[in-house]
């Protein structure tokens, strides 16, 4: 990319680009390594392009992107191409398989990853494989418009005492917070998802535990949180010497008495079934096998999607509150900049995933965005991404607004039943309807306030795996 | 005419082949296929149970931490009940795999019961993961059978142990591997001839004593390897202990968990050498009690 041109006016550049390629009749010839474009000006149609597959730079097309399905949607990329005509091919694999084949080679082929907070320490922190994002790249990200669960962890959880400390090192390159190691595009705040035909309300992850729900519990087998939610529930009841702050890195003897209380639930038949894959979770309760589990709030809407109604539960503040975790988008090192894309990934990170469009895309799925205290952009304003999320879907998702149409109007039997991607949400200005939905877990600062556990890889993790393998084998 | 010697009509010698260099040129390629496909992963796998596990990477520092895990005792248990799973599978599918074999060669027409055998195949044309998950809506507390159990009235709640039990666990292994029992017994049994039990029968002896001392003998090499297919697919099955047993892990499943949470090659690797090792021992005693060579020998 030519220094003249940098992240601030990719997008209009590319844009332009698109459309001056267009005007001459010279659409590029797709594939290849999208040669060396030459670029004079930009916006106009004085701009030539000689890329291939539309692209506006020298850098090797098409992007290459590897991370889970819930962070890299093919929606996402389709907007960027559809942005700046340059295509981006995504590669959508599990956390540990996204692992693997970064720290295998990928990292040097690929031009950037996705990953949740859990996954993404061994690849931003503990092995060097990504490049820190400066926020000068990303116009979007204005600390005053931007939730400060991200701009300042330590006072906005400070009921979370240590591990406010696993937020910034994650997130920030620096104390200055001028570079950051994994920009964050989507997080959410995990709870129990529950039948409520079955099940009263429940607001503790003491309910994982409870034994009235004895053989038909749905429960998560992935050890970084599995431990965690054990302790939250231990702590709570005075089970374990520990505080709060020490729930996202506990110690081994902590670790100890979390695996030995879930191996002596697991024998005792508390549990219908253990998941690790996000389609077992999905199954366990639309069929029914289980009436309550530690649930991803996608697999909430989706055992609601087959027609089985599921709560996402509001947690209680303090020590059982949600877990939180949030996915970013981080530049491979040295895949980014040897393939001369850093400034592409710059764009995807920063007019897509920052602009208008992205926040109403992914609160279909139920997450949220770090950028929604920018009301103008996301709840009312547009950009080149797109239309932002309108009052309706905004005022639900992030006010704890009810619907304006009532539920009774609505094609929905229940809340439970409820499917944001299927409601028709009003652009206009408009008032709730009393009998309106509301969104499951309540107004997001609502959420922020009960965080009980901010999810990460902890260090002792090796001891942690080795006791692992006594809750699966028990 | 010209009368042809001996030497003319014999095939050429096991050392004339060789001076021609045709077994070589036989062998190489299974030679070669087996280095590069089986015998260099190996070598790999074997290599990396010796090295160092730091976060999420592999260092090139001998270790045997990987090994000293192998005799932890979560793993030695999870190894025994791998091996009792091996055996009850083999066990079930030689109780269920005999008859059908039984009934194709002897009460069927010789293309009826080739033709039913091949039914017995059709349930691979979908995925294993496939087969496996079809259970759900089966066994499950809404399946079919909880669903006419209720409507007949013989349970007045859906049972929950068929589903995500030891219950369900045999059922998906026997209904994946049954076919691998019956199918080389049906071959056995195919290769019996007839004559010997039209001998047995004129010297009285009875359907069960023929049965006893002339079918099943001459049957067991299909027995045995059938067993060898059941046992080692079954101790080597992911899928079953993952979908049907609501969390029991077997060995499989710990290796899995070791690559899946961290990255842990080095465990994984060790714990795949040993489940090797003990496949190589269970078949290779299995193959001193029974000649399975006889079975291609008809």
């Amino acid at each position: 990319m030519p220094d003249s041109m940098n992240r601030r006016n990719f997008v209009k550049f590319a844009s332009g680009a698109a459309a001056g390629t267009a005007l001459a009749g010279c659409a590029g010839n797709g594939g290849g390594d999208g040669g060396s474009g030459t670029t004079s000006g930009s916006g106009g149609g004085d701009t030539t392009s000689s890329s291939s597959g539309g692209g506006t730079s020298d850098g090797s097309r098409p992007l290459e992107w590897i991370g889970p399905a819930w962070a890299v949607r093919d929606g996402q990329a389709d907007k960027f191409t559809e942005m700046t005509d340059i295509s981006v091919n995504v590669t959508t694999a599990d956390i540990p398989t996204t692992q693997q084949q970064v720290l295998s080679g990928g990292q040097a082929n690929m031009d950037m990853v996705s990953s949740d907070s859990p996954g993404a320490g061994a690849i931003v922190q503990d092995n060097d494989a990504s490049i820190p994002v400066p926020v000068d790249e990303l116009d979007n990200w204005n600390p005053d418009l931007v939730s400060d669960l991200f701009t300042n962890p330590t006072e906005r959880l400070s009921h979370l005492g240590e591990q406010t400390e696993t937020v910034l090192d994650l997130l920030w390159a620096d104390d200055e917070q001028t570079e950051m190691l994994l920009p964050p595009h989507v997080y959410n705040f995990d709870a129990i998802g529950y039948n409520p035909t079955q099940v009263d309300d429940v607001s503790t992850w003491s309910a994982l535990f409870d034994d009235q729900y004895s053989g038909q519990v749905a429960m998560g087998a992935v050890s970084s949180i599995a431990i965690p939610e054990t302790l939250m529930h231990l702590l709570d009841n005075d089970m374990i010497d520990a505080d709060i702050g020490q729930l996202n890195n506990p110690t081994e003897e902590q670790m100890d008495q979390a695996v030995d209380f879930l191996v002596s639930e697991k024998q005792a038949g508390q549990f219908r079934s253990t998941w690790t894959a996000y389609g077992t979770s999905v199954n366990l309760m639309a069929s029914e096998e289980a009436i309550l589990g530690d649930l991803w709030q996608p697999a909430a809407m989706d055992v609601r999607r087959s027609g089985t109604p599921c709560t996402y539960a509001t947690m209680s503040e303090g020590v059982q509150g949600y877990r939180y975790w949030y996915g970013g988008i981080a530049p491979l090192r040295p895949g980014a900049r040897d393939r001369n894309n850093l400034d592409e990934v710059y764009s995807l990170i920063n007019d897509v995933h920052y602009g208008a469009w992205f926040p109403g895309y992914i609160q279909n799925w139920g997450y949220s965005v770090p950028h929604y205290p920018n009301q103008e952009l996301v709840r009312t304003g547009s950009d080149e991404s797109g239309e932002g999320m309108g009052p309706e879907y905004y005022d639900w998702a992030y006010e704890g607004a009810t619907t304006y149409t009532s539920i009774s109007e609505t094609q929905f039997e229940s809340e439970a039943l409820f499917d944001p991607m299927e409601y028709e949400w009003s652009m206009e200005e408009g008032d709730s309807a009393s009998d309106g939905i509301a969104r499951d877990s309540g107004p997001i600062e609502e959420r922020i306030d009960r965080i009980g556990f901010f999810q990460i890889w902890p260090d002792n993790s090796e001891y942690m795996l080795s006791r692992w393998s006594d809750f699966t084998s028990a | 005419m010209a009368l042809e010697t001996p030497e003319d009509t014999t095939a050429p010698s096991l050392g004339e082949r060789l001076r021609f260099g045709e077994v070589q040129a036989l062998v190489t390629p299974t030679v070669l296929w087996f280095t590069a496909f089986l015998l260099a992963p190996l070598a790999i796998i074997a290599v990396y149970s010796f090295l160092t596990y730091e976060s999420f990477s592999v260092v090139w520092e001998f270790s045997l931490t990987a090994w000293e895990s192998v005799f932890d005792q979560t793993v030695y248990s999870t190894f025994v009940r791998t091996l009792v799973i091996g055996v009850g599978v083999t066990a079930l599918c030689l109780l269920f795999g005999y008859p059908i074999a039984y009934y194709l060669r002897f009460c069927t027409s010789e293309s009826g019961g080739t033709l039913l055998l091949l039914f017995l195949v059709i349930p691979f044309w979908t995925s294993a993961l496939i087969r496996t998950i079809g259970w759900n809506p089966i066994l499950g507390r809404t399946g079919v059978i909880n669903r006419l159990l209720l409507w007949v009235g013989v349970v007045e709640e859906p049972l929950s142990w068929l589903l995500f039990s030891p219950f369900s666990q045999m059922v998906g292994y026997v209904a994946a591997y049954v076919v691998f029992m019956a199918a080389p017994i049906f071959v056995s049994l195919s290769q019996i001839d007839e004559d010997l039990l039209d001998a047995s029968e004129t010297l009285r002896g009875g359907p069960v004593a023929t049965f006893r001392h002339v079918t099943l003998p001459l049957s067991m090499p299909g027995v045995t390897i059938g067993a060898i297919f059941v046992f080692v697919l079954s101790i080597g099955d992911f899928m079953v202990p993952q979908f049907l047993s609501g969390g029991e892990s077997t060995i499989t499943t710990l290796i899995y968990l070791a690559v899946n949470n961290g990255l842990n090659y080095p465990n994984a690797a060790a714990l795949s050498i040993v489940l090797l090792l003990v496949i190589f021992v269970v078949v290779y005693a299995m193959t001193r009690v029974v000649d399975i060579s006889e079975i291609t020998q008809g």
